[in-house]
């Protein structure tokens, strides 16, 4: 055994794995925003819906590995280490948007919420149709809080409709939102405790 | 090493340390103990009023010396004067006064020659006047080795549980209990697989790890015992207890391999409970440690001895006894700093339903039951889904969340806390079982926006556990809308199922297991607690 250091290179790694964490997230991009959160124990997941139906998922492990070339350690430059730290969050970062995405498919072919273009780019009515297959929230005062895309441009759609000169596609787009925001309203209103 | 340990152990013990060493060692024995002196103060001369398995009434006086030996001058100046008090008749209900009881002077050290003789001088002197009376000591020696023959199952463990020992042992005692260290030890020491041949440990294997671990707890948290620590006692044995629940669990232990110790610590607890009663009567204030930056540990200190208070007020009732003027205290002291309870996370939100329970004992007004209202209105705003600051869920203990609060880790956690609950669904079951439906039909539309989250173990022997690798984390999204009569019913329901049956055979440990577990609190529990707390009387009888 050699000397070391072990306490001071503990909070180092404490500090790398914040680090990497932070690069997994640039580099999951919009999916990182989606809300996380740790659980404790268990290896399941189990959901009980609203309407009582269930599902039970097996946790699934994640992981990243690398092998690193002890003989050049000590000559490593703190870029040459970010870079290594940003390798790993990049692998992980598709790794798990993989994960994700695998996900959403199952979900969305399982409910039938799935919009299929052939070998053609969105375009915006594609865009409408997929805003009227999914629900998105409204705050108190009833503004609207548009999903995010994910492919291009996030945002792209959503600001081309709200300023579009072609009346028809924001007839559409005005009248979904109006849908939305009724059913928004009526799940509310539901939100109480009849007698 | 681990000899030399115990015999620093002992030697440092001082009598409050000794006097828990020597009555379970006797409980180990086969004694039954009827009398435990609170303060250790020599009530009546006698520390420990015991009967011996063959019926015989023992009492006993400790004495921790401060040499290693008792010298004449300590014998004749401390001790001898109060010798007679010791030996004369035992004046208890369980004692038959016609029948000649032992008596004992135990220390923790070693006794000299001239005391040896003056001992013997006494007893033959009270001989030849046809006194009954005759004393017998128990040295360190004889201690030591009552203990190691209780602890012989446990010598050979793990290194890593001696390091857990260690760490404990050396700590400065005044500071919060490091409960997953505690815990770990006994999740070592405990066997809960079967053995290298594949087979089921035996009935008196189990019982003897049962007493083993006990000792190794008592070892472990002396330090903690010497400084008075008297909440960090009530944890560390309510963890005992629990791993011992989930062992009787998992091999099916008929009561004779266990309940003799398990009595003997809960009633142990009480008198750590009626101690910690005792200090905060005497006490002008409740600052502890570094007076300056005490005041956000106040809040959390204060919420916690309310929890532990209302416990004790609650347990009084279920045992129709208690110390002059304690409850009476209990009273004041909640009712008076009621105002400085903290909600700083949800793993106090059990301190706040303890504290509801025993309200509601003492009050008849509506104000406990607003209480219950206000912690749901509270859980509803702090993590709503949309909120910048949430509580923390029931896995963040006070010393895991106070260095976010102040600010020494600058990390934003509470995004993990968001839109959910652990013990909202519980509140509002309570709140529902009061038949408050105005007031509920008020708050539900917020609580509906949360997910109710629980754990459920895989075995139900995993509650007791601190950890549990297997299990499965259940989210549940409340149903919109619902009538109240659903809810009512889904609020009435208090079996307790899925509870494990030791569990529900010892209500008030429950109180102390959830406290110190507050990561097992979920609503099923909190019903099924919630109907055993009306049971218990209004009033001490």
């Amino acid at each position: 055994m050699l000397p070391d250091f072990p306490e001071i290179k503990n909070k180092l790694r404490i500090l790398s794995d914040k680090l990497l964490q932070k690069r997994k997230n640039i580099h999951l991009g919009i999916l990182s925003e989606i809300p996380s959160t740790t659980i404790d124990e268990g290896k399941k997941w189990k959901v009980v819906r609203e309407d009582g139906s269930i599902t039970v998922q097996v946790f699934k492990t994640l992981k990243v590995e690398r092998q690193i070339d002890l003989s050049g350690i000590e000559s490593l430059t703190d870029k040459e280490i970010f870079k290594k730290i940003d390798d790993v969050g990049k692998e992980f970062a598709q790794k798990q948007a993989k994960f994700m995405f695998a996900q959403l498919k199952d979900a969305a072919e399982e409910s039938g919420n799935v919009l299929k273009i052939k070998n053609r780019k969105l375009n915006m009515n594609d865009y409408l149709d997929l805003l009227e297959k999914v629900d998105f929230s409204f705050n108190k005062n009833g503004d609207y809080k548009l999903p995010k895309l994910v492919g291009g441009d996030p945002n792209l759609y959503s600001d081309l409709l709200e300023g579009s000169s072609d009346p028809t596609l924001k007839k559409r787009f005005d009248e979904i939102i109006e849908k939305k925001r009724d059913k928004w309203r009526d799940r509310e209103i539901n939100r109480k405790l009849a007698d | 090493m681990i000899e030399r340990l115990i015999e620093n152990w002992l030697t440092r013990a001082d009598e409050r340390t000794l006097q828990v060493i020597f009555s379970y060692i006797l409980t180990a024995e086969g004694y039954t103990i009827i009398h435990i002196s609170r303060h250790c103060s020599m009530e009546m001369g006698k520390d420990i009023i015991a009967i011996a398995p063959d019926g015989t009434p023992c009492a006993y006086q400790l004495k921790s010396l401060k040499s290693k030996r008792l010298t004449l001058n300590a014998w004749r100046h401390e001790i001898q004067p109060q010798i007679l008090d010791l030996v004369a008749g035992i004046n208890h209900p369980s004692v038959n006064k016609s029948k000649c009881h032992k008596s004992y002077l135990v220390i923790n050290g070693k006794i000299e020659e001239e005391v040896t003789r003056s001992i013997d001088d006494m007893n033959i002197k009270w001989k030849n006047s046809n006194q009954k009376y005759e004393l017998n000591i128990i040295t360190e020696g004889e201690i030591f080795n009552k203990a190691k023959k209780l602890g012989i199952n446990i010598w050979q463990s793990d290194l890593s549980v001696w390091k857990n020992v260690l760490e404990l042992y050396l700590n400065n005692g005044k500071g919060i209990l490091p409960k997953k260290k505690i815990a770990n030890i006994f999740e070592k020491l405990f066997p809960f697989k079967k053995n290298e041949k594949k087979k089921i440990p035996s009935k008196n294997h189990l019982a003897n790890i049962i007493s083993s671990s006990a000792i190794l707890c008592l070892i472990s948290i002396s330090s903690f015992t010497m400084a008075k620590n008297y909440v960090a006692e009530i944890e560390a044995w309510t963890i005992y207890l629990s791993y011992v629940l989930a062992l009787v669990d998992k091999w099916h232990l008929l009561k004779k391999y266990w309940e003799r110790e398990f009595e003997f610590v809960l009633e142990y607890i009480y008198l750590s409970l009626q101690n910690l009663c005792e200090e905060l009567k005497v006490r002008k204030n409740y600052v502890e440690g570094l007076v300056l930056v005490d005041k956000e540990f106040f809040h959390v200190r204060i919420t916690w001895l309310i929890a532990l208070m209302s416990i004790y007020g609650l347990w009084n009732r279920c045992r129709h006894n208690i110390e002059e003027d304690h409850e009476e205290f209990i009273k004041e002291f909640c009712s008076k700093n009621f105002k400085n309870m903290k909600l700083w996370g949800e793993a106090a939100i059990f301190q706040f339903i303890l504290y509801f329970w025993y309200f509601k004992k003492i009050n008849p007004t509506r104000e406990p039951d607003d209480l219950l209202a206000n912690l749901i209105y509270a859980i509803s705003k702090f993590n709503a889904p949309d909120s910048a600051k949430c509580l923390a869920n029931t896995y963040y203990e006070a010393n895991d969340i106070l260095p976010y609060k102040l600010g020494l880790e600058k990390e934003d956690i509470s995004m993990n806390f968001k839109g959910q609950s652990y013990t909202i669904e519980g509140l509002i079951n309570l709140y529902v079982r009061l038949n408050w439906k105005q007031s509920m039909k008020l708050l539900w539309p917020d609580a509906t926006r949360l997910t109710f989250i629980e754990f459920e173990p895989k075995y139900k022997w995993h509650y007791y556990r601190w950890h549990n690798e297997e299990g499965t984390y259940k989210t549940v999204v409340p149903r919109i809308p619902k009538t109240w009569n659903e809810l009512k019913k889904e609020s009435f329901e208090s079996e307790g199922k899925l509870l494990p049956t030791t569990l529900k055979k010892h209500p008030i440990f429950v109180l102390l297991f959830l406290l110190v577990y507050p990561h097992r609190v979920n609503s099923q529990l909190l019903r099924w607690l919630d109907s055993q707390i009306r049971k218990i009387p209004r009033t001490i009888n």
